[in-house]
């Protein structure tokens, strides 16, 4: 465990000597945030409430998903491993006594950090106070947002993972990682607008894919709409893909590795 | 070989061919990055058709009109992203001392920049575009005319110059700083976002913001005016739906010269 935190806290300081995009990073979501702003004001026009959503739940959920839309832009795990296995970097980092995935994921819980408490925290905050948004019911709603927060965090690091993984086939995966992400990720993710307001169809398509556990299953909890023991229904689905895609990855990393020996020498 | 705009043009295809070619030899990854883009849009007309299926019209603007603005912004984004991609990372060029190699060749150092990296993949960003927009003219029933046709050519070079102009102003800064601390995301990633929805939407000071500072509101809102035949000038005079040109020309004239100070002013890194 300490090996890992080790990697997690280099990780949270190399992040700390690019302080200057940081805070040009954050004013350009703060800019994107408002234009979301006054899009769904001007929508709300002359409406009280729709799928269950009044103005100010709507817009606290537009900004509480966006600020966890910040870990799309600040995990880049797949573009790491793929830099990793271009350069030959790999080589050394699978010769440490320590598990590569795990590795990983410690280096973005580290640069993460860094993100939610520089660019999230921030975000959260000044737009919290500037259009007085909602607070999460209770203290265990709090805590329960936490944890989805997180589950959602390791979801989409095994996304990435396996997505980097497939560097080790093809010499460029950009075109793959943007496809996914931006394509596909985004659209079932929720990060736009709330699933309630999906049609059917796509609606169930949504809640059969792990990408609405990033996003919507925490963002939701945040704003009430999902509470009581159906909380504990997301997290459970939560932690399925958590695992699913865990062992997922690990089963394709072991495979590159083959693939890998096969190259070597 | 005399004519100077003929000499260009066959030097700037036998940069831009060269790179083109060089892209090219990795298809599987250029099919994806293709993909990736079309993916991009895809999801963005899908969630803003999920919106507009669920509230209809905001400010009367329809998903039609929407599609409008969104793909008028994004062909000229497209177009500029063809041609002046380069200008991105010039701060790379600036670090790297790489700008000194192109200080010394015997073309203007800003053709060499522009020449030597044309990114293909974008076309498939404008394709894409074109698909949009045409779907939109069918969806909001405004008949395809050659005036109409022409209207929409000037109006997304226009809107391509504009953007370029905010790509060459944060090569001025890189020029001049090292960095250009990811000015081009704020100038046109955030732009181009606001500039995908109608501009009512906005209170006085940002409309003002967009129409005479970073005026994306001439690639998208007050062309559209004229093409769907609204008005809502929001006490703007009308003529603005024809100042696309007038617009991109200015700000172009503006950057280009704050470009060339940056040029006399270039100190090398030296590394």
């Amino acid at each position: 465990m300490r090996k890992y935190l080790a990697f997690a806290a280099n990780a949270f300081q190399r992040t700390l000597t690019y302080r200057f995009e940081l805070w040009v990073e954050l004013f350009i979501n703060v800019l994107f945030m408002l234009i979301y702003v006054y899009l769904w004001k001007a929508l709300y026009n002359g409406r009280s409430a729709v799928e269950g959503y009044d103005l100010t739940r709507i817009l606290t959920y537009i900004v509480v998903s966006q600020t966890l839309l910040s870990f799309h832009f600040t995990l880049r795990i797949a573009r790491v491993i793929e830099e990793k296995v271009r350069t030959g970097e790999v080589v050394t980092d699978l010769m440490k006594p320590i598990d590569f995935q795990l590795m990983l994921l410690a280096t973005g819980v580290g640069t993460t950090f860094h993100t939610v408490l520089f660019n999230m925290l921030p975000k959260l905050l000044l737009f919290y106070v500037g259009l007085r948004l909602l607070l999460p019911g209770s203290i265990l709603t709090v805590g329960v947002f936490i944890i989805s927060v997180m589950l959602g965090f390791v979801i989409l690091f095994n996304i990435e993972f396996l997505i980097g993984i497939l560097a080790f086939w093809v010499v460029e995966i950009r075109g793959i990682y943007f496809a996914v992400i931006w394509g596909i990720s985004w659209f079932f993710s929720g990060y736009f607008l709330p699933l309630e307001h999906y049609p059917d169809l796509l609606a169930k398509m949504a809640e059969y894919l792990p990408f609405q556990a990033i996003i919507y299953s925490p963002t939701a909890i945040y704003v009430g709409r999902i509470t009581g023991s159906a909380m504990v229904g997301v997290l459970l689905i939560q932690l399925f893909w958590a695992v699913v895609l865990m062992g997922l990855g690990r089963f394709a990393y072991l495979a590159a590795l083959r693939k890998l020996a096969i190259q070597g020498g | 070989m005399c004519n100077p705009i003929v000499r260009y043009s066959k030097l700037y295809l036998l940069l831009a061919g060269a790179y083109v070619r060089s892209r090219l030899q990795y298809r599987l990854s250029f099919g994806f990055m293709c993909a990736a883009v079309i993916a991009g849009e895809a999801c963005l007309i899908g969630l803003l058709g999920v919106l507009f299926t669920k509230f209809r019209t905001v400010n009367g603007w329809t998903l039609p009109d929407i599609m409008f603005l969104y793909s008028l912004g994004s062909l000229a984004f497209a177009l500029m992203k063809i041609v002046g991609n380069q200008l991105d990372d010039f701060d790379r060029y600036v670090v790297r001392g790489d700008l000194d190699a192109v200080l010394i060749k015997p073309v203007p150092p800003l053709f060499y920049v522009l020449a030597s990296r044309v990114e293909l993949h974008h076309a498939s960003r404008m394709l894409t575009s074109i698909v949009i927009f045409c779907a939109a003219f069918y969806m909001a029933r405004i008949r395809l005319t050659i005036g109409r046709g022409l209207f929409t050519i000037i109006t997304v070079v226009s809107g391509s110059l504009i953007m370029f102009a905010f790509m060459l102003l944060s090569a001025t800064v890189a020029l001049l700083t090292g960095k250009s601390g990811k000015i081009t995301d704020i100038l046109i990633t955030a732009s181009k976002e606001a500039a995908a929805f109608p501009i009512s939407i906005y209170p006085l000071a940002v409309r003002l913001l967009l129409t005479f500072i970073l005026p994306v509101a001439f690639v998208t809102y007050y062309p559209a005016m004229h093409l769907l035949g609204k008005d809502q000038f929001l006490g703007m005079p009308a003529y603005f739906q024809f100042g696309a040109p007038v617009a991109a020309v200015a700000l172009l004239l503006c950057c280009y010269a704050l470009w060339r100070i940056g040029m006399r002013h270039y100190y090398s890194t030296g590394s």
